[in-house]
């Protein structure tokens, strides 16, 4: 399905070339026959085959052969060309068993931002004495990469995906294509590993003071227990605002502290939507990220309150996962 | 979008192309021995081109050479191109240079070989090169070897399609060999039932001068130098008995032109044809009597480049594809460069020609006028001296042999007047030069003559009943005319030499140091041995059933073999059966190629699973066909919530036995422990 939107926010889909609505149509029947599935083992109703160019130069050799064979009446030269016909004949059916009889799965990447190139580990296994040579696997944006299951039974096949966009990365469907023994004739399979790989938003640094000023200014809801309501002191960190330095203490010699007061006394820091009034929704999202990721390193707790979803201030990894996958699914 | 972006992506692979070591070496190593048996016939410079073609490819592969540029390229071609005309001159698109330029071709594309399209160009042409062999040579051994080219062939083919790192020749050779008899049964359907069409145009063979065997004139000496060799003339197999060796003439050329010593066809004379087809039947052929029994036989001949065929007189056309000329000479229609098989019918008692024409009369007792004299005269003496023709054609045969005339296969030259030197001096000569003066001495006394070569006898071959006719076995004889008789043969070398005619020439030259010296280390020479002789007739066999029935498998034949199947042949009942024939076979060798891997091979906890699947398809709720475990499970706990928990545990652990792991030893436990959970859920199913 993805494939059919990028074909048509594409520029060639506007001319309508009858090859493009001939791709798009294959695409929709293939997604109908071959569903997604976490596991796929190939057989015949996944498989496709047909001769290719080389198949058909192949052929046009035995054509020539045999009108040589035809023309000096050349009883061993006709028994060649028929030799090479079934062999011909028979690589359809060693092409389709080098694909037929595996065994497919995928895992992907945990952590991936926007912009990085996701890792999927594509798991191929075979089961019986039959040997797989030569087999292709590719995403439509990822390289190829060749997979021999020789003596080993399981073979994994790192394919990497350039992600360019939050959300569930939809690396298109997997193709797995051979043209052993011969390469007269392709046999191929467009599978959807059903692969659940979540995209977060693409960090883009900003700078963390406003955190705290935009409690500040923006807070008369969270100030409500009041400035005055002091509570401790800390070592002054960059970046803490000059007006809760205690400067008395400073005054007196004893160093730099500031002041706390009991509306930030936990840490706990809100990730806000209106934090970035001048932004759209993606770089806000962006933004938000980086926060996300600097907080977390520093271990401070960190709530998010982006429209239609709201995560309490807590820490760890469980938490940071849920609120960089809350901003990841943002709608 | 996507698909030029690979599109683009595959040419900059293909730019960056690196024909893999493994599939040069096979690429090499098949193309050598591809090109081995040609060697022999090709100009040795075009030998050594091809050897340095080879060592300059795996220079470029080490690196030690660089590809070659354009201007090198095309002089390289543009000088074998005019080394290829002075050789070959306007035979430039005979079979020969043809054969030699493509093998040229292919060993110099070697060196351009920088996309896998030219890779695949010199495989796909290599596999040409094998039929260029068969045009010369068909034989069992060839055939053998040939198949292993193709092995080879395919062998490089297939390691173009092999990642580098995971190849093993002995696995490629044997895999493509396997493919390759895996086809041997389609392709003896193909031979057997597909239609065979008939050559679309003729093409010319250089090598015909260089063919051993009877030429279209005869000069003393020209038959001598045949007893050297032992090579195939032709086989024949007698429908009925056999007829004895001392009948055996097989006519192949009928000469009537003599200019003092050579005897040739007049090709001025214009011969009248009769063919199989009704139209073409002559007035003439009215006058044949045939008589007495008739003899059937099949004769298979080795190519000649030339017309005729081998026949005992007298013939009668059966088969379409052959003529039988006014002298009884059987061409046919075209030149026999391949190997030859023919039906033929003879009856050995016959009268023909019992009036021949004034006009025809003359044909046959022409004579050169200024040569020879002597004889000429002695020819008139004698005559006058007889009487009668009858008796002076016994008188010529006495006077060979009460004078002392010596049969030899290695007789002295003679001069101007060959006759008279022949019949008067040296007195010494193989047969063409007692045919020859025979034929002069009944000419000149008025009786039509004239001479006939071919070939005498032959060897029979006891475990196929074949004859077996060679080289050594050619003959010449005259035939004479005589009114109320018409024509009837006579052999003087029969007079001189009585064991020629009736135990052969092998025999009769046995201790001759000529006899057999083309013929190098041949089994003929061992003929004393029975050991050895046995071995010899035991391979002639198995060479003559080889010939007989794949080298001369045709249309003909093709029709005869349906004919033994069907009672009565139709064109549907041959496409139907042709069809089947073809399926079945096919349908067998996809049964075995893809044949399930086999029932113990799959992972002992899927037969565990499919006993769950089992139990829960008797409460009706099979698993569909194609649905993954983890589908189903998804499917199930929704229709049935309170079974979830255990189907989930038994999905999973079933999933993770035989998809996550692959190490053998932790199985164990897991096994058990899943084994036991479907045996609890079965139980709580119930």
């Amino acid at each position: 399905m993805e494939n059919i939107s990028q074909a048509q926010s594409s520029p060639e889909s506007r001319t309508l070339n009858p090859y493009i609505l001939w791709r798009r149509n294959f695409v929709r029947w293939v997604t109908k026959r071959i569903p997604p599935s976490p596991h796929v083992e190939l057989d015949l109703n996944n498989i496709f085959i047909i001769p290719n160019r080389q198949g058909l130069a192949f052929f046009c050799v035995l054509v020539l052969m045999f009108i040589g064979a035809i023309n000096y009446e050349i009883s061993l030269a006709f028994g060649l060309v028929f030799l090479l016909l079934g062999m011909f004949i028979l690589t359809i059916f060693y092409t389709y068993r080098n694909l037929s009889g595996l065994h497919l799965s995928a895992v992907s990447d945990s952590m991936i931002f926007a912009g990085e190139n996701a890792e999927i580990t594509i798991i191929l296994n075979r089961y019986g004495k039959r040997i797989y040579e030569a087999i292709e696997l590719s995403f439509p944006q990822s390289r190829k990469l060749v997979a021999n299951l020789i003596e080993d039974k399981e073979q994994r096949v790192n394919l990497f995906v350039p992600t360019l966009k939050r959300g569930y990365l939809d690396p298109g469907r997997l193709r797995i294509e051979t043209f052993f023994p011969f390469g007269i004739c392709r046999a191929w399979s467009l599978i959807d590993l059903d692969i659940q790989c979540l995209v977060y938003p693409k960090p883009i640094p900003c700078d963390l003071d406003l955190l705290n000023s935009s409690d500040e200014d923006a807070g008369k809801i969270n100030v409500t227990r009041g400035n005055d309501d002091f509570y401790n002191l800390r070592e002054y960190q960059v970046g803490d605002p000059l007006k809760h330095v205690a400067w008395k203490n400073f005054a007196r010699g004893q160093g730099m502290y500031t002041k706390q007061y009991s509306s930030n006394v936990d840490d706990k820091i809100w990730l806000r939507w209106r934090l970035f009034p001048d932004l759209n929704e993606e770089d806000r999202l962006s933004r938000l990220c980086y926060c996300v990721l600097k907080l977390d390193a520093a271990g401070v707790d960190y709530g998010l309150d982006i429209p239609g979803k709201l995560i309490e201030p807590n820490k760890g990894s469980e938490h940071y996962r849920l609120v960089l996958r809350a901003l990841a699914l943002y709608r | 979008m996507l698909h030029i972006f690979r599109k683009s992506r595959s040419k900059r692979i293909e730019n960056a192309y690196q024909v893999p070591r493994t599939s040069l070496a096979w690429i090499l190593v098949s193309l050598t021995a591809v090109i081995l048996p040609h060697v022999a016939r090709m100009p040795p410079w075009l030998i050594v081109i091809c050897v340095l073609c080879i060592l300059g490819r795996v220079l470029i592969y080490q690196g030690r050479l660089s590809y070659p540029g354009t201007i090198i390229k095309t002089s390289l071609v543009l000088l074998v191109l005019l080394t290829m005309l002075a050789q070959f001159g306007r035979d430039i698109f005979a079979t020969e240079s043809t054969v030699a330029i493509l093998i040229v071709a292919v060993t110099l594309k070697l060196l351009e070989m920088h996309r896998k399209r030219d890779v695949l160009l010199v495989v796909y042409l290599s596999y040409f090169l094998v039929i260029a062999e068969f045009i010369w040579s068909q034989n069992i051994l060839i055939a053998c070897y040939m198949m292993f080219c193709v092995m080879l062939i395919s062998s490089a083919l297939m390691s173009l399609y092999q990642t580098q790192e995971f190849q093993n020749p002995v696995r490629t050779f044997r895999l493509s060999a396997m493919i390759l008899l895996q086809s041997i049964p389609l392709m003896l359907a193909l031979f057997l039932l597909f239609p065979r069409i008939s050559p679309l145009w003729s093409v010319p063979l250089q090598s015909a001068s260089a063919r051993t065997g009877l030429s279209d004139s005869m000069s003393p000496g020209d038959i001598g130098n045949l007893i050297a060799s032992d090579e195939l003339a032709f086989r024949v197999k007698f429908v009925d008995a056999r007829p004895p060796s001392s009948q055996l003439y097989w006519r192949a050329i009928t000469m009537d032109d003599f200019d003092g010593r050579e005897w040739e066809q007049n090709f001025n004379f214009q011969p009248q044809f009769l063919g199989a087809n009704p139209q073409d039947v002559r007035d003439w052929f009215e006058e044949i009597e045939y008589r007495g029994e008739i003899l059937d036989y099949n004769v298979i001949m080795e190519p000649t480049d030339e017309n005729w065929l081998y026949t005992l007189k007298i013939p009668q056309v059966v088969d379409n594809r052959m003529i039988m000329r006014r002298d009884f000479q059987v061409d046919s229609i075209r030149n026999i460069s391949q190997r030859f098989s023919y039906d033929m019918r003879s009856y050995m008692d016959h009268r023909v020609d019992v009036n021949l024409g004034p006009r025809t009369m003359r044909r046959w007792l022409r004579l050169p006028d200024n040569s020879n004299l002597q004889s000429r005269e002695f020819a008139l003496e004698l005559r006058e001296a007889v009487g009668s023709d009858e008796a002076y054609i016994r008188a010529v045969l006495n006077y060979f042999t009460e004078q002392e005339f010596f049969y030899s296969l290695s007789p002295p030259l003679l001069g101007n007047n060959p006759v008279d030197e022949f019949l008067f001096s040296t007195r010494e000569g193989f047969c063409e030069h007692y045919a020859s003066s025979y034929a002069f001495l009944m000419r000149a006394a008025g009786i039509p003559s004239r001479v006939v070569t071919g070939y005498q006898g032959g060897e029979y071959n006891p475990y196929d009943d074949t004859l077996v006719v060679r080289q050594y076995d050619a003959h010449a004889w005259v035939e004479v005319w005589l009114p109320n008789q018409g024509w009837f043969r006579v052999d003087p070398t029969a007079a001189v030499a009585p064991n020629r005619i009736e135990r052969g020439s092998q025999f009769a030259f046995q201790e001759d140091e000529v006899f057999l010296q083309d013929a190098g280390l041949s089994l003929l020479r061992f003929r004393n041995s029975l050991f050895l002789n046995d071995l010899r007739y035991r391979l002639e066999m198995l060479d003559y059933t080889w010939n007989r029935f794949v080298l001369n498998y045709d249309g003909a034949m093709q029709l005869a073999f349906f004919g033994s199947i069907f009672n009565e042949v139709t064109r549907g009942k041959i496409i139907f059966s042709s069809l089947a024939f073809l399926f079945a076979s096919m349908a067998v060798m996809v049964f075995l190629v893809l044949r399930k891997p086999s029932k113990e091979s799959r992972h002992p906890a899927t037969d565990l699973y499919l006993g769950y699947c089992e139990g829960l398809s008797r409460q009706g709720l099979a698993r569909q066909k194609g649905e993954t475990p983890l589908h189903y499970y998804e499917r199930l706990s929704q229709l049935k919530p309170n079974w979830a928990s255990q189907m989930q545990e038994i999905t999973e652990k079933y999933i993770d036995l035989v998809y996550r792991q692959s190490t053998g030893d932790a199985d164990g436990d897991s096994m058990k422990e899943l084994k036991n959970k479907i045996r609890q859920f079965h139980m709580f199913l119930y």
